[in-house]
């Protein structure tokens, strides 16, 4: 019985924030733009030529390797290859330029400003020596032994190197006349 | 960005006029060489310089020797001999 209350709450939540979507989106007029009859033809020629790209390079992206011969396969890497450099640009071209607006403008380019209070700032810290605290009590080492684990990895290894360079200068000792 | 790939030695070919000989058509070409048949026009237009395995598999169908087929200096207007095995 309390099953089918929880099916039934479900499925009243469900309508409800579907109704609420939809009503959201009819109300919506971001992209109104879009909703004209030439702008609705433009998108159907953009799709479709598209479509006509990719038949004109035979999917060439999309064939398996074993589907294309070697001058295929060549053409394939090349274009993938131009492909990341331009996107490469296009990602290195956008970060600067918001690192940049960033600096200038003293905010983020949303308009939004960035701002951290001193309760936030402590709060990190706070979060950040709880971190600590919690892997120190489980840390079975006494106090002064006690290390983060990529220090205590970098130890171990100078540890193992100083070790062997000793064993090393021992054997040396002892086989010296 | 966009750089052009880097350009090749020129390869000279009598593709075209050896597969013409032997009375194979491109898609025949490229069916007994495992490639496609737009790679074959590729060829035979010089504007693709085939895989070593490519090149002597193209030769052993046709029944004639690589240096026949492709060259990096133009061919003489003699016809190439045709190799008797």
């Amino acid at each position: 019985v309390k099953l089918r209350e929880h099916w039934d709450e479900l499925g009243r939540v469900y309508d409800e924030s579907n109704r609420r979507w939809g009503d959201t989106l009819m109300r919506d007029r971001t992209y109104d733009r879009l909703r004209t009859p030439p702008a609705r033809r433009t998108l159907v020629a953009v799709v479709a030529a598209f479509v006509l790209l990719k038949v004109s390079v035979r999917s060439l992206a999309d064939v398996p390797e074993d589907c294309l011969d070697e001058r295929q396969l060549a053409l394939r890497y090349r274009v993938y290859h131009e492909a990341y450099r331009w996107i490469g640009l296009v990602a290195v071209l956008a970060g600067g330029t918001g690192v940049i607006a960033f600096i200038a403008l003293g905010k983020d380019p949303s308009g939004d400003t960035l701002a951290v209070t001193w309760n936030q700032l402590m709060a990190f810290f706070y979060v950040h020596d709880r971190a600590r605290d919690r892997a120190t009590v489980d840390d079975p080492r006494p106090a002064g032994r006690r290390t983060s684990l990529s220090n205590s990895r970098r130890c171990r290894s100078r540890h193992a190197r100083r070790t062997t360079r000793a064993g090393s200068r021992r054997r040396r000792s002892a086989t010296d006349p | 960005v966009s750089r052009r790939p880097k350009t090749e030695d020129p390869v000279f070919s009598r593709l075209e006029q050896e597969r013409i000989a032997s009375q194979l058509s491109r898609q025949e070409l490229a069916d007994k060489v495992g490639v496609h048949y737009q790679t074959v026009g590729y060829l035979e237009r010089g504007e693709y310089s085939p895989s070593l395995a490519l090149t002597l598999k193209i030769a052993a169908v046709l029944d004639l020797r690589v240096e026949d087929l492709f060259s990096l200096r133009p061919f003489e207007g003699a016809p190439s001999e045709r190799t008797t095995s």
